[in-house]
């Protein structure tokens, strides 16, 4: 037999081999047509100079300039172009963009993206499952709830921490014993099966375990008869009544719903917690709990699938918490002296973990090969193509 | 740069546990330094401890295999250092978890300490080993058995790699493709470096997105496809000149409208599977390897096929193996029982280049 079949020989082989696989839906990848984004924002300046005012209109910032600007040149080199260009702005309203045929990195399949702004959760979902939309964001609290209405949901792995940041350094801030009786008091698992519904890790640490491999280390289990022998005895220390108030961002219903489900752990162990809304906290910064509140919720995303890069950032982020737990956080490349320096941080007391969060999207059904991206990534649009789109 | 030549690759080393001449499950290198640190820091933790009893529960995806022979030589490593290994259920003695996890690129064990007064109530211990790309799938019980080696990743696309393997001692080589240009790396360390000199893979438009290419070792040939759907079947660009010497490599835009090189073994896109047929026969049949046909968003997996010398017969002929994420690139090596295939790795979002080798067994 010749080395090499006659070609076809093979061409029907193949065709053979190709029908005895499963069949698949997939097609091949097609240039052309409008993807459709809805987002929650309500953008005025594409400049990232320019500050958010809220964490939703920053990372749509973020979003869009990594579709109109290449940064992946050196930190300080101006950005090049991106596989897309503003073709249509209309501050606060839409945005389109219209595909790049000179990237370099290759063009990308659709023809224009067109951004919808400020439109809420609500209306996203019922514009996905109306067609008027291929592409949103949905609140992890409804991630469930969609997928059972028959929305196309795709999830990232967990990579957002839900944390709850306490107040420190002020003669009213709660002391050591006060934020233990809180961290036992905590039911993360009603959390996420409830208030969550599902969508989400129970966190004990600050590093879910499928990026540092030692989450399991950290307990995230309540002990609701703990927290109420530690308010018997924080009481009995001359201090009768303990009053707190925790806030949330103001924009954000998943932190309410959580902060919420919070006062009742509380309140359940004596503690005589509160729920209140904080205005501007993109202004305010994630490691800041404004005055007159006890605690905040805040959400910290990792910027690296690497356990040592994302606990920098964090550690760079709330510097408090890296001078609190200094002595455990020097350069850590080990999985144990990363460990060590998660614990020392959770052993402050002075930030205690809620859950771990995923990015969730909800995708039009002629939405073809998008990924969610990891930690570090942007909504990787260039790869999407449009099933049934004009070539 | 000096040319450098090809050398035979060198036997594979295997990730797994292989059974040693006692029947003991012998373990990689990497492997039994990380348990002997282990059992080190539990040794040192644990002073006057005197016993310590071991649970241990595996949260990774280690065999039971594996995670047996792990224990074993933790507790060996542990006796060696004058610790008692008891049953849990002895009074008095330290309590030890030994937990096996992972991350997304690394094993990582713990142990967990509890009982010596030296050691505090939560004294813990890990080390960690890198993910071995090289662990073998499971061996088929057909006729070809599939294996595959990590030959090359980065985290941004590649199109195609050679290899150029040396023996120790001398440095080895790999020739990338990248879209727009062919880049050099030598190691002589298990650490590559770049070296200086690339060719460019001119064009005179960008690059589509659908853009693929090969390497042609035996001939000192390169060829770009861009995936155009109007020209699918005709290259793009054509280099030539030894792949070993960069500055004797030229790249020209290629301007014949006749199918110089069909790759007719290939698929492009993703509207159905693609297949390599390899140089070496299994039998009275050609070894073909083929692709899923799932798009870019899920783990894709290799299956071997004989395909009759007529062609009319296909028949599967081994377990197929899974791969970390699309196969989005297969091609035969230039001669052999081995193809490459190009793989985005779906857990770490890099590239990956596998030399897959069909071994026939009759």
């Amino acid at each position: 037999m010749s080395r090499r079949l006659a070609a076809n020989s093979l061409l029907l082989a193949l065709a053979l081999v190709l029908a005895v696989l499963p069949a698949k839906t997939a097609r091949r990848p097609g240039y052309g047509g409008t993807l459709r984004i809805e987002i929650g924002a309500v953008i005025h300046s594409l400049d990232l100079s320019v500050a958010a005012v809220s964490p939703e209109e920053a990372a749509a910032k973020l979003e869009i300039d990594s579709l109109i600007n290449d940064r992946s040149g050196a930190p300080a080199a101006q950005p090049a172009a991106g596989p897309f260009r503003i073709s249509a702005w209309e501050p606060g309203k839409r945005l389109t963009l219209a595909a790049n045929g000179d990237f370099p990195k290759g063009r990308p399949f659709v023809d224009a993206i067109d951004f919808t702004m400020g439109k809420s959760a609500k209306d996203r979902l019922l514009d996905l499952e109306l067609d008027k939309t291929d592409f949103i964001r949905i609140p992890a609290d409804q991630a469930r709830s969609a997928a059972e209405s028959g929305v196309r949901v795709n999830t990232s792995q967990p990579d957002e921490l839900l944390a709850i940041l306490f107040a420190t350094g002020g003669s009213n801030a709660p002391s050591s014993p006060v934020r233990q009786a809180i961290a036992q008091a905590l039911d993360r698992g009603a959390i996420v099966n409830f208030v969550l519904q599902k969508t989400g890790e129970p966190a004990g640490g600050l590093l879910p375990q499928w990026s540092s491999g030692t989450a399991f280390l950290f307990s995230a289990s309540s002990a609701p008869a703990g927290a109420v022998q530690q308010v018997k005895e924080i009481r009995a220390q001359n201090q009768p009544s303990i009053r707190l108030l925790l806030g949330y961002d103001s924009g954000d219903s998943v932190e309410q719903r959580v902060a919420e489900r919070i006062v009742v752990d509380a309140r359940e162990a004596g503690i005589a917690m509160t729920a209140g809304p904080i205005q501007g906290t993109s202004a305010l910064g994630a490691a800041t709990v404004p005055p007159g509140f006890d605690a905040r919720i805040i959400r910290w995303r990792m910027p690296s699938p690497r356990p040592d890069a994302a606990l920098a950032n964090f550690l760079a982020a709330f510097p408090g918490l890296a001078q609190a737990a200094a002595d455990a956080c020097g350069p850590a490349n080990s999985a144990e002296r990363i460990y060590r320096c998660e614990r020392a941080i959770v052993d402050t007391r002075e930030i205690i973990p809620l859950a771990f969060l995923p990015q969730v999207y909800g995708l039009s059904a002629r939405m073809r090969d998008w990924q969610a991206p990891g930690p570090g990534e942007t909504w990787p649009l260039a790869d999407v193509w449009l099933d049934g789109a004009p070539q | 740069m000096r040319a450098f030549a090809q050398a035979p690759a060198p036997p594979e080393a295997s990730a797994a546990p292989a059974s040693g001449a006692g029947g003991e499950a012998v373990l990689p290198k990497e492997w039994s330094d990380a348990v002997g640190t282990l059992a080190e820091k539990i040794a040192i933790a644990a002073r006057g401890a005197g016993a310590v009893s071991i649970d241990m529960r595996n949260i990774s995806s280690l065999s039971s295999a594996e995670s047996s022979a792990i224990r074993a030589l933790f507790e060996s490593r542990l006796r060696a250092r004058h610790l008692a290994i008891v049953p849990s259920s002895q009074a008095g003695a330290a309590q030890l978890i030994l937990t096996l996890s992972e991350s997304r690129t690394a094993f990582v064990w713990a142990a967990e300490f509890s009982g010596s007064p030296a050691a505090g109530p939560n004294s813990v211990a890990i080390v960690s080993v890198d993910k071995s790309p090289g662990k073998p799938e499971q061996n088929a019980k057909q006729h070809i058995t599939l294996d595959k080696r990590l030959v090359w990743q980065q985290p941004s696309r590649f199109l195609d790699v050679a290899v150029f393997d040396n023996p120790a001692g001398s440095p080895s080589y790999r020739v990338v493709l990248d879209p727009t240009e062919i880049v050099f790396y030598e190691s002589s360390d298990a650490h590559w470096d770049k070296l200086p000199s690339t060719v460019a893979t001119l064009r005179s438009s960008p690059w589509l997105r659908t853009v693929t290419g090969r390497f042609d070792t035996t001939t000192n040939e390169v060829w770009v496809w861009d995936g155009n759907p109007n020209a699918q079947n005709f290259p793009a660009v054509h280099c030539s000149g030894p792949l070993d010497d960069p500055k004797q490599i030229q790249c020209t835009p290629w301007k014949h409208n006749v199918l110089s090189v069909v790759p007719w073994w290939d698929f492009p896109g993703h509207e159905g599977a693609t297949a390599a047929e390899l140089w070496q026969t299994c039998g009275q049949g050609s070894i073909v390897l083929s692709t899923g046909n799932g798009d870019w968003t899920q783990p894709d997996s290799i299956q071997p096929y004989i395909v009759s010398e007529s062609g009319a017969t296909v028949i599967p002929a081994g377990d197929p193996m899974p791969m970390d994420g699309p196969v989005i690139y297969l091609t035969r090596q230039d001669q052999g029982n081995t193809a490459r295939a190009i793989v985005r790795n779906l857990a770490t979002g890099n590239y990956e280049a596998y030399i897959v080798t069909a071994t026939c067994s009759q």
